[in-house]
Formats: structure tokens, sequence, C-alpha cells
């Protein structure tokens, strides 16, 4: 039975069938063989079509299904359920930037995948604002409060502003125009709230908050560093609007919101 | 090896995002649904959301992909314990898997292959599924393979697949599509096959659509569960469910996903079929 695996094995990897000997398997015909190799990659194909979608549109069925067998080849599935399949393909594609002259295009797959990250986090319970005020002792400083971003939250930075348009292709929307672009940061936020994943692009001053807390600093500390892009920055609303968004973990043991 | 409270014996649909809300409102007591456990194996989100609200209105079915029965790989221990914990939170009526390989040193093919049909297979068969049963803690039924070409075989598929759940005390899962895909595509007589497979081991019935191959056309049949279910599929079940008796049926659509009314309308035949079925102790009687 094993040299009968392998040699299906080779085929679904892309060996001719022809290249297989009759030995290994009974009754070859290479065009119904080839059906095997078809619905693998067919599998591949459809995941990953669904988790990078806006690269989709962008490249074209053809060329993503191109993508999607130099993806297969150099990334052999190692893991029985595909969901969120394909977490080294924004990379790929930035590798690949000299063949398809879209350097924006990793970008377009960085977002892809954090959307699928959020969409499939686990479930923690939202820090609700009336929880966290109740929680300040009298002596207590806000500014030395730990606040942790919930499992579902990504923090994007872009070198590339497409944002905008990645928003449009996930709604479905079709491009009216070419795209023409420069090289522009952008900060974007992704995150679940109310179980739908949400996203929006952050100003720097926000970038820098987040990012502070993200590495496990005191609000103080993220404040701090907001404020030096951005000393107008209002750290009680930025605080009061992220806690509404649902961006923070209760304390365990606390309510859900 | 303990028995998960059982499917009701009328008709299922395959449980897709597309239908999800309308799925849920159906507020019927003649359906179940069907979901690869494959694709809730995840941290969180709105999937295992959807999940446990089914869970908590409907007869679920778990209807594997993964786990490479057939395969010469250990078992993938993620794989097993996520499903596991599926199994324990939802608490499906039924667990089945598929009599065929995915995997082989370590890579997963995303694929359903086909076994050769030797004794030696069925040995190491009845040992996986031996092993898969008590990792899970339930039993499970096996489901025929779809068939584009001979493999190896001393034996009749419906022998071998039998024998396989005597010996290893899973039931089977009768797709019939695949039967008469494999009856296009390899030359078995899809009636007899049928009419071959002891009826006490068959605890659910798969029907689906398939299309022609792009090249060989009608040839060369293609089990994508991207169409409406075809009459010759349509007839095999009515073999069927005269040869078994009125037993589970699960309308499978992957692919093409139509309107949920429109996929109703092809759970309602497939009801009637298994409403106009006689139970196997009064056809005996």
């Amino acid at each position: 039975m094993r040299s009968y695996m392998q040699s299906m094995a080779n085929i679904l990897n892309g060996t001719p069938p022809e290249k297989i000997t009759k030995a290994a398997l009974l009754d070859i015909d290479p065009d119904f063989v080839r059906v095997y190799r078809n619905n693998s990659v067919s599998a591949f194909a459809d995941v990953l079509r669904a988790n990078y979608s806006s690269v989709e549109a962008l490249v074209g069925p053809e060329y993503f299904k191109a993508l999607t067998l130099a993806y297969l080849e150099e990334n052999p599935c190692r893991q029985r359920t595909l969901v969120g399949y394909g977490e080294k393909f924004p990379r790929m594609i930035n590798h690949l930037t000299s063949e398809h002259n879209l350097p924006y295009l990793s970008s377009f797959a960085q977002l892809d995948h954090a959307w699928t990250l959020a969409h499939l986090a686990a479930d923690t319970p939202s820090l609700a604002l009336g929880t966290f005020v109740s929680s300040l002792g009298p002596n207590d400083d806000l500014l030395d409060q730990f606040l942790t971003p919930k499992p579902d939250m990504s923090l994007i930075e872009l070198h590339w502003p497409v944002f905008d348009i990645w928003t449009k292709l996930r709604d479905g929307q079709e491009l009216e125009e070419t795209i023409q672009m420069n090289p522009r940061e952008e900060k974007i936020l992704l995150w679940r709230y109310e179980n739908e994943v949400t996203h929006r692009a952050l100003t720097q001053a926000e970038f820098i908050f987040l990012g502070t807390l993200f590495k496990r600093q005191p609000l103080g500390k993220a404040s701090q560093l907001a404020q030096t892009v951005n000393p107008e920055l209002d750290i009680n609303q930025l605080l009061v609007g992220m806690i509404n968004a649902q961006l923070f973990m209760a304390p365990t043991g606390d309510q859900h919101d | 090896m303990p028995q998960a409270l059982k499917l009701p014996s009328v008709a299922g649909v395959s449980l897709k995002p597309e239908y999800y809300s309308e799925a849920l409102n159906h507020a019927g007591t003649d359906i179940w649904y069907e979901v690869h456990p494959e694709n809730y194996m995840v941290d969180g989100g709105p999937r295992l959301a959807w999940l446990s609200a089914f869970s908590d209105n409907y007869p679920l079915s778990f209807h594997g992909v993964g786990a490479s029965l057939g395969g010469l790989d250990p078992f993938n221990t993620q794989h097993l314990q996520s499903l596991k914990h599926l199994i324990d939170r939802f608490q499906p009526c039924q667990v089945s898997e598929h009599a065929t390989w995915s995997s082989f040193e370590g890579q997963y093919f995303a694929d359903l292959l086909p076994l050769p049909r030797t004794k030696a297979v069925q040995d190491h068969m009845v040992n996986r599924i031996d092993e898969f049963q008590n990792a899970i803690g339930q039993r499970i039924l096996i489901e025929n393979p779809t068939n584009y070409m001979n493999t190896q075989f001393d034996l009749d598929e419906p022998d071998f697949l039998a024998e396989i759940a005597a010996r290893a005390g899973c039931g089977l899962l009768l797709d019939v599509n695949n039967v008469f895909i494999s009856s296009v595509n390899v030359g078995i007589d899809a009636q007899a096959y049928v009419h071959a497979l002891p009826p006490h081991l068959v605890g659910e019935i798969h029907i689906a659509g398939f299309d022609p191959d792009p090249i060989h056309g009608e040839a060369l049949l293609i089990d994508t569960h991207s169409s409406p279910v075809s009459e010759p599929v349509w007839d095999l079940l009515a073999t069927a469910l005269a040869h078994i008796g009125p037993i589970p049926v699960l309308l499978e659509r992957d692919g093409n996903i139509p309107q949920f009314a429109d996929l109703m309308k092809e759970h309602s035949r497939a009801q009637n079929a298994l409403n106009f079925s006689q139970p196997r102790s009064k056809k005996a009687g």
C-alpha cells in the first residue's frame, strides 16, 4: 500500500501520471487519475480564494490560480483543517513582486489575512466601561492601569495606501479605475465588534497608543508616547471610544459587556 | 462503544454560511443539519456561535473529511483533539468519516483518495477505525468513496466495506451519488452495489449532484456537489430506501449554493422518498 500511496502522492504533487509505473496503480488512465490532482488543488485554491478575496479580485482568477500552485509547491499542507489556510501567502506575494509588478499587492494580502485572523480568534469577554471605571479604587491612578487587547484585534502597518480600495473590494464593489498609487504608510486596526469583523484607519497617535498597550505597557506610557506625535490628543476620549468599541479584554471573573 | 443520540430518520441538509440565518429560522422538526467539523476547528468567532445556535435547535451530524482513516500516517493528534472537543461541546447525533486516505508522510491533500481493496487493507482499516472510535469516544459511520479509477482489488467494494464495518463495530454511510458516479467512471453495477450492502449496517444515506468532466464529458463524472441531484441518483435513493428502510438522508451541496428555498425543494423530495419507504421489520414480516 505504501508504494501505491507514494505514487498517488507524487501525482497529487504534480508528477505527470504517465511517469508512474503500472506496478503501483492498477488501471491508470492518466486523464482520469488527474481528477484527484485537480480536486486537491481546487480544494486549496477555494480556500485561498476565500481567504484572499481582494487579491483575487485584483489579479484575476488565472493569475490567482498560478499563485495558488506556487504556494502549494512551497508550502505542502500539514494541517487537517483548511480554515485560515495560507498564512504565508502575503509573504510569498511580496517575494514575487518583481514577477507581478504590483508592489502594493502584498498589502492587500496582509489586510485579507488580518481579517481572517480577527474572524477566527478566540472569544473573550470585552471590558465594559462601567466595569473599568468601577474597578479603579480611590487611590488608583488611571495612568498606571494596564489594558489587554482582545485576541481578535490586529494592528497593521502598510507601506501602500490600499485601505480604501481594500474596503471596497471586501464589500463586493468593483473598481472603476486602474489602481495608481505611490508608497505611503497606513495604519489599520481590525477587530471583532459584536462578533463581526470591522476595521478602520488609525492616526499615527492612535496607532502608537494601541501599539504601546499591545506591548503590555501601562496607559500612562501609551498616552505619553501618543502625545509626542499629537500633543492635542484627548486621551480620555480616545480611551472611552476604544473601550466601547470592545477592543480590550475584561479582567478575569468580570461580566461580559 | 457509546452511541450518540440517533439522528431522526428524516432528510437533512449540509449547513453552509450562505444560509445560516434562513436555516436557523426554518423552525421545522423535519430537518437536521450536517457540518464538516474541520470547518469549525477554530478558536472562536461567528462560526462557533452559529454552530452553537444550531445545536440548540436542531439535530446535528458531524461528517469529517480530515481524519485520513485509511492512511499510514499516525492520526493527527491535534485533529483528533479538536474533533473530540467539538463532539463534547456540540453533542452531534452522528459522527461519520470516509473510507479513504488523505495524507501521506505528514502532507495533507484535502482529497478523499481511494484505498486498494485487499484483505491486508481491510485489517488495516479495522485497526484504524477502532483507534479512531476510541479516541473520539463514539461509534462512527464510514462512507463509500467516489471512484475515478480502479485501484488494486481482491474484493468488491460493498463486501470490502461491510466486513470492515462488522469487524470494527462501526456503521456504513451509503453515498448513492458516489455509487452512481463510480458506476459510470469504473463500470460497477450501481443497483447490485446497493443490494450487496447488509441493511442493518447502513446508518445514513447521502445524495448530491455531480458534473461531467470538462474534457471527457459524461464518460467521467466529477463529485462536485455543485448541481442539483440527478434523476439516476434519485432512482438509486429509492432503491436504497427500499433495501434498507427509512434512515436519515442527507442532501449535500457544497458549490453553486442555491437559495435556501430552492434547496428546500430538493429536501422535500428527499423527505417524500423517505415518507414512502417501509421499515425493514415490516418488509420482513
